[in-house]
């Protein structure tokens, strides 16, 4: 049988024309379909990204109102523990041997208050995925407070060519120190000591009170003081306003009362 | 044997008419294809080019309320950030008109704002009550 020789080579031309044709389409179509894929991508990341920067924001102005009424709640108490039944004198607290500001009691009453308050605005945030709970706890000056099981968003993208589905893990935290919040809890202990050291220091001055005025001096803090009956009366503000729940919500700055047997 | 010789000719014409069509179909398909997906490129570009103007939105709104302003309230001079502003000035009504100065001062000129669910980046301020604040250039809708 005669080979043709023509149709053989017409026949590899074929074959080769079409592994080209083949390769050049697959080629193409792969690669515009990657880019379709990652434009995709990208503008639902943005949309996460978006989410869970309005709730970093929530989280960090949460979290200074929380420290600020928990501040509140102990200054108000003079940082005293009242179930040791302290004793009290025209409203003001009686601070004496027996009844006087604890740091491991006020540190404790700052995480108990904070959480209340955090846990308040994290539930009346809109956004129910991140409506979760969170451990808060205070150490070395630094309240953290880290969500105890991460936030999955999800996102779904429908194009022409298919549907796209992302999720993203979050575990939203917060970390600052006290300091940065204008506040200092051990100013309720150097508060009575101070003030029990002049107190002593003023004993024989014949204007014991303005004697207390000039000697008592506090970073933080001013003071007036007065003589009434038995007692000496201080008012303690801090010289920072803060903004905290008092009835309704107030800018102002936080005092504690307290009084002291002459 | 001459009629063989002209028979090797069509045939040799059939075959180079045969291969210019399948090239030429070839050319086709490519260019319709790449035409086709030439489309949709066009529109995931602008999409991702909005997406990014709606970014640069919410981060400039991020950057405002976390801005320093000072004020004087009580008698004293506090610097606040607008976010605190905001709140004080919930509290306080006299302080929504030292509010918007503050943001005309800085941001009147491109952005439209307000305390509402508005279009375009918002954020939640957490107070009493939530208080939403939403921000939009101007002219975009």
């Amino acid at each position: 049988m005669p080979i043709n020789k023509n149709a053989g080579i017409f026949a590899a031309l074929m074959i080769l024309s079409m592994i080209i044709f083949m390769t050049t389409a697959w080629f193409a179509f792969s690669k515009t379909n990657e880019k379709i894929k990652e434009s995709i991508n990208i503008s639902v990341l943005s949309d996460i990204y978006k989410e869970y920067d309005r709730f970093s924001f929530y989280l960090k102005e949460s979290s200074e109102l929380s420290a600020s009424q928990a501040f509140y709640e102990i200054a108000k108490d003079a940082g005293i523990n009242l179930s040791l039944e302290c004793n009290t004198y025209n409203n003001y607290i009686i601070w004496d041997v027996n009844c006087k500001p604890d740091s491991l009691f006020i540190e404790q009453k700052f995480v108990d208050e904070y959480n209340k308050t955090f846990s308040n605005y994290i539930r009346n945030y809109p956004n129910e995925n991140f409506i979760i709970r969170f451990d808060n706890k205070l150490e070395n000056k630094e309240i953290t407070s880290e969500a105890s099981s991460p936030v999955i968003l999800s996102s779904e993208e429908k194009s022409s060519f298919a549907t796209y589905n992302v999720s993203y893990k979050l575990s939203p935290s917060i970390k600052a120190s006290l300091e940065s919040y204008n506040i200092h809890l051990e100013d309720f202990g150097n508060i009575y000591s101070s003030i029990i050291r002049e107190k002593e220091n003023c004993r024989n001055d014949e204007d014991s009170v303005s004697c207390l005025k000039n000697n008592i001096v506090l970073e933080n803090w001013q003071f007036d003081a007065r003589k009434e009956g038995s007692y000496y009366l201080f008012k303690f503000t801090t010289k920072k306003y803060f903004f905290f729940y008092e009835n309704e919500e107030k800018f102002a700055p936080i005092s504690v009362n307290v009084a002291l047997a002459v | 044997m001459l009629k063989n010789k002209k028979a090797q000719i069509g045939e040799s014409l059939q075959d180079i008419v045969g291969l210019i069509l399948i090239t030429l179909l070839l050319i086709i398909f490519f260019v319709f294809s790449k035409a086709l997906w030439g489309f949709s490129d066009s529109d995931i570009r602008e999409k991702v080019s909005e997406e990014n103007l709606r970014n640069q939105e919410h981060y400039s709104l991020y950057a405002l309320l976390q801005t320093p302003s000072n004020i004087s309230y009580d008698g004293k001079e506090h610097t606040l950030s607008i976010a605190e502003l905001i709140r004080l000035s919930a509290i306080n009504q006299n302080y929504k008109a030292v509010l918007e100065q503050e943001i005309n001062d800085s941001l009147a000129s491109i952005y439209n704002y307000g305390f509402n669910d508005g279009f375009g980046s918002k954020f939640f301020i957490p107070s009493d009550r939530i208080i939403n604040v939403s921000l939009e250039i101007k002219g975009v809708k």
